[in-house]
């Protein structure tokens, strides 16, 4: 018969009764010590074992207390118990190394899936509920702070203005039923030459750009621009940051370094996972209208020789690099 | 044999009775480093949701890991209950929050058209906030009264739970810990004259409010005690000193004459060396205090028959604080369980408990119920535990 020797706690006083218990044939249990004999059904008993390397527990019906050495023969009595299996698998993750590092696999999984196809999906249900009327609003309340600060208004000569607008109309025509467009266009000393794409398909144009690209450059980027509204990639970015910051939040806490750098990375990659669904769509649009894919490759390395070229590694960028870019759009 | 002899005999006969026992702290680095690891880790995988969970694992780890005599202290709180009330309290909090919000502009919308005056609105919207402000700190202090309560409850040794005031006192609890709140508000702006008072009066009220089974936990120390001890590590602090009265000073003049604009009482140089010297002194001072306080607390510290005795050295906690300040910066934080778990060993199995037969004279008293809705509180009753170095 096993015996396994431990100490006994009334749970009256704080005396220390050493005992043995012995599990006996009838699924009972004895506990035998200094002028003590007593004995309950297994049922009755409770089994717990707290983390790390101490003695197991053996909780008595009525309030007494067993700490007992035990060799595993004793826990295996109680393996059957509801919540058993739970605890074992939590004492077993605490306890060895494959533990371990099977939690941190299924942390790290759990927040890859969060990031990369939870929030996003999240941001888009969220964003197609936002009216299409607020998202303006949204949009115009951008562009009215971007007119106070770098923007003023297009010094372009009205016929080359016209010229921009018939662009964005062609654009239009290729996908009949779609969004209208607004294009806004404004002079910057401190942007240069950009576009830029607002909530509620506001397209953002700067003279520099208008006057560095030609005709067929333009209508690419305008098509990229479009890319960008028609898959309301403005306010999903607005939507995806605000979840992130919650998100980010909840777990390590708000307006710490730590916070910051994580949301700089993932928003980052958003960004450039947007691009390259932008580019993808101005290629579309190019081809619908019977035009070569080239005029987009050369503008993007116009802009690249203007503004400079970085060796900045692309997971710190908003923008992928040029040869990712056209590498991406010619596959596709 | 000499009288003298004899003397020490007799001595040494008293000391072999009161035969003391030694706290032994059993964590390990790698064992807490693993249950850690995987605690962060489900915490994260499930988003936080297993925070209470976690949290209730490490604290069992080290209450258990604390060994008098073989048996360890148990915790035994339900993290289920926990988990609400984190929820509640948030929730409570956030709501009380956007409230003050509504009723700043339901306000607003009000007395506008009554009183045209340019203050009347910021006067308006500071007293809001400081109604919920006072409302906050209220809520806050009862829950941290019971916080304290209900992690008291549930914790056991020798399967005797310790407790902590009584559910009829549980009111004049709150006063005194709203008292002592305001009170540690009061310590800078008396230029730290109340600090002494104030680090007396928190180890009395974590005290001798606290029972194990039915013996209640007693405090002999006096207020005069601490300020005795504050007295002596007062010299330490003088360069500090000397460079905030010259700053004082140095502001005080700039405002009467405001043609000078940096008069300079003591020379650049001299304030160099005592800033570079003050950063030093400011650890030794600091380590030095906790320790001869905390020897103090343990003295005065009784328990029914049992007695209590800490050796703690300045000099172990400079050490300690310098090897885990680098260990954490290096590591960019990862080397927290390897410090937490020298930290606690360090600070327990300097402490130890006589006489040894005392131990075995404990009677268990009435259980009471106290709602874990308390535990959202968590971090204040931590950063309490690290105030006062208290870990029963």
């Amino acid at each position: 018969m096993d015996r396994f020797e431990g100490l006994y706690f009334d749970g009256q006083s704080s005396r220390a009764i050493p005992v043995v218990v012995i599990p006996l044939q009838n699924d009972q249990v004895l506990l035998r010590g200094h002028q003590l004999e007593l004995c309950q059904p297994l049922a009755q008993l409770r089994w717990e074992q707290p983390p790390g390397r101490s003695r197991p527990r053996l909780h008595w019906p009525g309030g007494g207390l067993i700490e007992v050495n035990d060799d595993g023969r004793l826990a295996a009595l109680f393996a059957g118990r509801p919540g058993a299996r739970l605890q074992g698998l939590l004492r077993w993750a605490e306890s060895h190394r494959a533990g371990a590092v099977g939690a941190s696999l299924l942390a790290i999984g759990t927040i890859t899936a969060v990031l990369v196809a939870g929030l996003p999906l999240l941001a888009a249900g969220v964003s197609a509920a936002i009216p299409a009327a607020v998202e303006r609003q949204l949009g115009e309340a951008v562009l009215a702070s971007l007119d106070k600060q770098p923007f003023a208004p297009s010094r372009l000569p009205r016929a080359k203005q016209q010229q921009v607008r018939n662009l964005v109309q062609r654009i239009e025509a290729t996908a009949p039923g779609g969004r209208r467009l607004r294009l806004e266009l404004r002079d910057s000393r401190a942007i240069g030459a950009n576009a830029l794409c607002l909530p509620g398909d506001i397209l953002v144009v700067t003279d520099a750009l208008v006057r560095l690209a030609s005709e067929e450059e333009l209508l690419a980027v305008l098509a990229h621009e479009a890319g960008h509204a028609r898959h309301r990639h403005p306010l999903q970015m607005m939507v995806r940051g605000h979840a992130l910051t919650l998100a980010t939040g909840m777990i390590g806490g708000h307006d710490n370094p730590i916070q910051g750098i994580t949301k700089g990375l993932v928003g980052n990659a958003y960004s450039r996972a947007f691009e390259h669904q932008a580019d993808r769509e101005a290629l579309a649009v190019l081809r619908r209208l019977n035009r070569t894919p080239a005029p987009f490759f050369s503008i993007l390395d116009k802009l690249e020789r203007q503004q400079g070229k970085t060796e900045v590694p692309s997971f710190l960028l908003t923008h992928p690099s040029n040869p990712e870019r056209q590498a991406r759009a010619a596959g596709s | 044999m000499t009288r003298l002899e004899a003397v020490a005999r007799s001595d040494e006969d008293a000391q072999g009775k009161q035969e003391s026992i030694a706290v032994k702290f059993s964590g390990r680095t790698g064992e807490y480093f693993q249950i850690w690891l995987v605690n962060t880790a489900l915490t994260l995988a499930s988003l936080g949701l297993y925070m209470p969970w976690a949290r209730m694992r490490t604290r069992r780890y080290f209450l258990g890991q604390i060994r008098l005599q073989e048996s360890g202290l148990e915790y035994q709180a339900n993290p289920q209950a926990m988990f609400l009330g984190w929820g509640v309290i948030g929730a409570g909090f956030t709501l009380l929050s956007s409230f003050g919000d509504l009723l700043t502009t339901g306000l607003t919308s009000i007395v506008q058209p009554l009183i045209k005056a340019n203050w009347i609105l910021p006067l308006l919207s500071a007293g809001v906030v400081g109604v919920i402000l006072l409302i906050q700190l209220g809520a806050l202090s009862w829950l941290l009264v019971q916080s304290i309560r209900y992690n008291s409850s549930k914790t056991s040794f020798r399967n005797l739970r310790f407790g902590f005031g009584s559910v009829e006192a549980r009111f004049r609890l709150w006063k005194e810990i709203v008292i002592l709140l305001v009170l540690r508000f009061l310590v800078p702006i008396s230029l730290g004259l109340l600090q002494p008072y104030v680090a007396w009066r928190w180890r009395r009220f974590l005290i001798r409010h606290r029972r194990f089974g039915t013996t209640p936990f007693a405090f002999t120390a006096k207020p005069s005690d601490f300020r005795r001890l504050h007295l002596r590590a007062l010299p330490l602090l003088f360069p500090a000193i000397a460079i905030i009265a010259t700053l004082l000073l140095s502001v005080a003049l700039a405002i009467r004459t405001p043609g000078v604009t940096s008069p300079s009482l003591i020379p650049s140089e001299i304030l160099t060396v005592l800033a570079l010297a003050s950063i030093p002194l400011l650890l030794v001072w600091s380590c030095w205090l906790e320790a001869r306080a905390a020897i103090l607390t343990w003295r005065c510290t009784h328990l029914g028959e049992l007695r209590f005795a800490c050796a703690w050295r300045a000099r172990d906690l400079i050490r300690l604080r310098l090897q885990h300040g680098l260990a954490l910066v290096f590591s960019l934080g990862l080397a927290w369980p390897w410090v937490r778990i020298r930290e606690t060993r360090y600070r327990l199995q300097r402490i130890s408990v006589s006489p040894a037969t005392a131990l075995d004279g404990f009677l268990a008293g009435e259980q009471e119920r106290i709602s874990a809705l308390a535990e959202g509180s968590f971090a204040m009753d931590d950063a309490m535990d690290g105030l006062i170095d208290f870990s029963l």
